[in-house]
């Protein structure tokens, strides 16, 4: 044992100088290298799980955005549609309305028409007979070569616009 | 500093290329006569005070110097998005820390990683800069040809301090003393002799009393191989390493050119990763049967079902 520690130069001054050594390069090791990059590689992690919560926030969202958009665009497409419909029965009423408003009018225009055609046409009969009726009595002086009384005229008159009135 | 009858020649032999090594006479003696081509012992280079300074121990501050500058400059300005040698220290220790925590439960992964990655960051840069030309090639030795040339270098300059049985032991001895510790905070004294010594198998009754028997010899058995494990690791470490430096050595001064050393040395560039990877998957394997609960978890489940 001691001769194999002899040969392979196994002193204690060298051993304990080794392992000092070794602790040394463990302690650089240590400090420098495995705690930041431990440190960093922690960091990192977090960040990577940071992110990952927030895209997945953002896609909750995004969806929640995308169904109240298409919400939002079924409500407004059925407003549309109402207010179409609102204004389609108005136009229709609002048509009825005006057709109701025309008809009253031309018949009334038509019955003004009537009357007033009624009232020229009694006028112009009234004138007529006053015509004819002095023509008749016209024509008799000139016929019976005698002044007529205003009795004769009257009379004759009142003859002959009793028979163009028949 | 240099003992007397040796010349001190710092010979310029090996930096670029293996075949210089041979050519400025790193000597073809070695494994003629009874003398191993490499010493198995680190070679004193000079005291400090009662401290013998070895090439190794040179070696091993040239190395933490290395590792201090290279993880400085990667780690002085973290960035986010990392590049450069901040990819690579970042890759290598997430890398442990995977393979820790994919071996060991997480608790005692975290009280062991520090110490298993130093594990093979540090075997693995220094052998692999134990392969670099110069390393055992440049050193003292009797006066050869030229001004500065060595017949064949008896001390060299710089060793590899996995090819140092004392830093072998030594990283051994820390594993051995934490993995002793990390196995009593895990199973708490009475836990840990129960652990080792208890009766397995959820044996209850009568059995219990002759398997008890048993299982005190096999804890004696888990006993020894316990105390043998740090010493395997050192020594497979060390001879696998101090076995390559040899084999380089012979091949680089008995082969035209030293030509024949260049398969070695590929050869050589796998060893100095599988070995690193060995000895630190072997501490966390033996780390992981004393702080684990595999069975008795094991056990629960059989109960259960």
């Amino acid at each position: 044992m001691g001769e194999t520690l002899q040969t392979l130069g196994i002193q204690w001054p060298k051993l304990i100088a080794q392992t000092i050594n070794f602790a040394i390069v463990l302690f650089v090791l240590w400090k420098w290298a495995y705690q930041p990059v431990l440190r960093m590689l922690e960091l990192r992690r977090e960040k990577i799980a940071e992110s990952m919560a927030q895209a997945e926030r953002i896609r909750a969202e995004l969806e929640a955005t995308e169904r109240q958009r298409q919400e939002i665009l079924q409500r407004a497409h059925a407003q549309a549609q109402q207010l179409i419909e609102e204004a389609r029965q108005a136009a229709a009423r609002l048509h009825a309305q005006e057709t109701q408003r025309a008809v009253a009018t031309a018949e009334q225009i038509l019955a003004k028409a009537r009357e007033a055609a009624a009232l020229d046409r009694a006028r112009m009969l009234a004138e007529l007979k006053r015509e004819v009726g002095r023509l008749v009595v016209q024509t008799t002086a000139a016929v019976t070569g005698k002044v007529l009384t205003p009795e004769d005229q009257r009379r004759i008159l009142e003859e002959a616009t009793r028979q163009v009135a028949a | 500093m240099l003992r007397k009858g040796f010349t001190p020649a710092l010979a310029l032999c090996v930096w670029l290329l293996p075949w210089w090594a041979t050519a400025a006479g790193a000597g073809s003696h070695h494994g003629t006569g009874a003398a191993p081509p490499v010493s198995p012992d680190a070679p004193v280079l000079f005291h400090v005070g009662p401290l013998p300074v070895t090439n190794s121990m040179v070696y091993t501050w040239i190395i933490a110097l290395v590792i201090f500058l290279v993880v400085r400059l990667g780690t002085r300005r973290m960035q986010e998005v990392p590049s450069g040698i901040q990819n690579v220290i970042e890759t290598a220790v997430e890398s442990l820390e995977e393979l820790t925590k994919g071996l060991l439960e997480p608790k005692v992964a975290r009280w062991t990683f520090p110490l298993v990655a130093t594990f093979f960051l540090f075997i693995v840069v220094s052998n692999l800069m134990g392969l670099l030309p110069g390393v055992g090639s440049i050193g003292w030795g009797p006066a050869g040809g030229g001004p500065l040339g060595v017949e064949h270098v008896d001390r060299p300059l710089l060793r590899p301090p996995t090819a140092d049985a004392n830093m072998t032991v030594a990283m051994a001895a820390v594993f051995f003393i934490m993995s002793t510790w990390w196995a009593i905070r895990y199973n708490g004294p009475v836990g840990l002799l129960k652990h080792i010594f208890g009766v397995k198998g959820g044996m209850t009754g009568w059995i219990v009393i002759p398997l008890s028997l048993i299982f005190l010899f096999i804890g004696l058995i888990e006993v020894i191989s316990i105390c043998i494990r740090p010493v395997a690791l050192a020594m497979r470490l060390y001879g696998n390493i101090y076995g390559g430096e040899s084999v380089l050595t012979i091949m680089l001064t008995h082969s035209p050119l030293g030509l024949g050393a260049l398969p070695f040395y590929f050869l050589e560039l796998l060893v100095a990763v599988v070995q690193a990877l060995v000895f630190t998957l072997l501490s966390i394997a033996f780390i992981g049967t004393l702080c684990s609960h595999v069975e008795e978890e094991g056990h629960a489940h059989g109960a259960e079902h």
